[in-house]
């Protein structure tokens, strides 16, 4: 793998400095938008189209 | 960063489209059947009203296998880079990574809210089930982390035995909460031996996509490792 000499935390350092806020936060909407389309939408047509899905995932909120 | 992130959702892919073929192979129909058998018995939630019909419903439902193996993913690349040094198992680091992501995002809410069979009553209504989903998912985070902290401290000090040990101790008490949460409805009118073969075959599966997420991620890290020999840093082109 990669550099074996650092830690968690400068990995999280790391990860601060070279990834400016904007673009985190871009990611995690995006992250959660997929999450929440996939686990909690409640609106009829996607949740019953996606019914199958959270049987066989064991996601309880089907 | 990047290298691991796109690791992370080419393996998704892959073991999303492997999974996405499982649920319109086996799930799709295994749902059908279980709820055919539900409506049998009495009349119950979910053949009341559905708005989509069977085939939309089992296309979109793999299409979710997909991208649910791609969020995984992603989320698994993030993950491993940033928690790779303080994982035990030197090559084995993404299967550990992949077990308690498993932990994290099926087996600790299930411990409570277990995998609903098809055409059974569900215990509470949803307005509760998400945030409780959503808790034990915080709770699932956290016991696998005090799990692999506990191994590497302890069996670096006092052997692998006593770090085993050590690692056992939070999932037992995950495992009490299961004792302790209120029990769920097995299935329905379902026969209860369907109903527990189809918690195996959720669980199964949701192991095997972890698994596979592990597997492929191993080998596209590996070979970004060796295209880019030095670290990660190094790739600024790609940084954002």
């Amino acid at each position: 793998m990669s550099t074996n000499t650092d830690t968690v935390a400068d990995r999280f350092a790391a990860a601060g400095t070279r990834i400016d806020p904007m673009t985190a936060l871009v990611a995690l909407a995006l992250v959660a938008a997929l999450g929440f389309g996939l686990l909690f939408a409640q609106e009829p047509l996607v949740h019953d189209a996606l019914h199958d899905f959270r049987h066989g995932a064991g996601i309880v909120c089907h | 960063m990047i290298d691991r992130l796109r690791s992370g959702v080419a393996a998704g892919a892959l073991a999303g489209l492997a999974y996405g073929l499982f649920t319109w192979v086996v799930v799709s129909p295994t749902v059908r059947h279980l709820e055919h058998l539900a409506s049998h018995g009495g009349d119950h939630g979910h053949d009341v009203a559905p708005a989509v019909g069977e085939t939309a419903t089992a296309v979109v439902s793999a299409g979710g296998g997909v991208l649910w193996g791609v969020l995984l993913g992603a989320a698994f690349g993030v993950a491993y880079h940033l928690f790779e040094p303080g994982l035990p198992g030197g090559a084995l680091k993404p299967y550990v990574l992949a077990g308690a992501g498993l932990l994290t995002v099926s087996v600790a809410p299930w411990t409570v809210l277990p995998p609903a069979t098809p055409g059974a009553e569900p215990l509470y209504g949803s307005s509760l089930r998400a945030p409780l989903y959503l808790g034990l998912i915080g709770i699932g985070g956290l016991v696998a982390a005090t799990s692999v902290l506990g191994y590497t401290r302890t069996s670096r000090t006092r052997g692998r035995v006593a770090g085993a040990f050590v690692a056992l101790l939070p999932l037992v008490a995950l495992g009490l909460l299961s004792v302790v949460a209120p029990p769920t409805p097995a299935g329905g009118d379902a026969p209860a031996g369907l109903s527990a073969a189809f918690r195996w075959l959720v669980g199964f599966s949701q192991a095997g996509l972890w698994a596979l997420i592990a597997v492929s991620f191993s080998r596209f890290d590996r070979r970004v490792g060796r295209r880019g020999t030095k670290s990660p840093t190094a790739t600024a082109g790609g940084a954002d």
